[in-house]
């Protein structure tokens, strides 16, 4: 099967999200991504990108280079940036078990990353941060287009 | 996104739609907290309409329901949310804060 990839070079800014929510879906629907899982890449990358332009830019603006790939079975999200790195083991997650008035606020983009995807790895280098997510079996059995 | 305001006679209805990024939730937050200052504290948000929901909507949600339920003067309820949006509601915790009924009718009618 021939690989999929697609990418989108990208502005850092809030106001771009929508495009980058749109990247996502027309990838997912041009690889064949099975319908159920748009929703859970959407929210990923958008909680990715909304972190890296928020903490890693600052709000200051930044390039961002999303990719796209069909892996086999899976689909792999990449996000790349040039902005300050961060330590994702120090992010506290949001403690469930506390009441809503209890609880802090932030950590849940980082949170619903690990939980809508299976697998989530940064590698932070000189000058530029790599997030790697990882979507297991996320294509469906056909390829788009195929013949019955 | 679609924001639409009822004053009912038991609490206010708001009726939402669309796809709720962060680049809307600002606008999210800002329509609530109008609704809020100018004291509507039992508020019922339909999110039928609503396809998608991240992380910064839902901040705003959670601002939204502490201040209405301070002084136990109002709360914040959901009304018909779709599976998807359940979902994000589940991961995060926050379907078991929020109070959620399966229509506009029962939320409305809790006040």
């Amino acid at each position: 099967m021939p690989s999929f990839c697609r990418e989108l070079a990208i502005s850092g800014r809030v106001a771009e999200l929508p495009v980058i929510l749109d990247f996502v879906e027309t990838a997912c629907a041009a690889a064949g991504v099975r319908a159920e899982l748009w929703f859970d890449l959407q929210l990923a990358v958008e909680e990715a990108c909304a972190n890296v332009i928020e903490h890693a830019y600052g709000g200051k603006g930044g390039d961002l280079v999303i990719t796209f790939t069909a892996r086999g079975p899976d689909v792999v999200l990449t996000v790349l940036d040039h902005g300050r790195p961060f330590a994702p083991e120090q992010v506290v997650a949001p403690d469930m078990s506390l009441p809503l008035t209890q609880r802090r606020i932030g950590g849940l983009g980082l949170h619903l990353m690990y939980q809508l995807m299976d697998e989530v790895h940064f590698d932070f280098g000189e000058g530029s941060n790599t997030l790697v997510m990882v979507k297991r079996n996320a294509l469906a059995d056909l390829p788009p287009g195929a013949a019955i | 996104m679609e924001f639409l305001t009822l004053d009912l006679k038991r609490c206010t209805l708001v009726r939402l739609g669309g796809r709720i990024d962060g680049s809307v939730a600002p606008e999210l937050g800002s329509n609530l907290r109008n609704l809020t200052d100018s004291d509507h504290h039992k508020l019922v948000l339909n999110m039928k309409e609503v396809n998608y929901t991240s992380s910064a909507a839902l901040r705003e949600l959670i601002n939204t329901w502490k201040t209405c339920r301070r002084w136990n003067r109002g709360d914040m309820r959901l009304a018909e949310v779709n599976p998807n949006i359940r979902k994000v509601l589940d991961l995060t915790g926050l379907s078991g804060q929020f109070i959620i009924f399966d229509t506009e009718a029962e939320a409305v009618g809790s006040f």
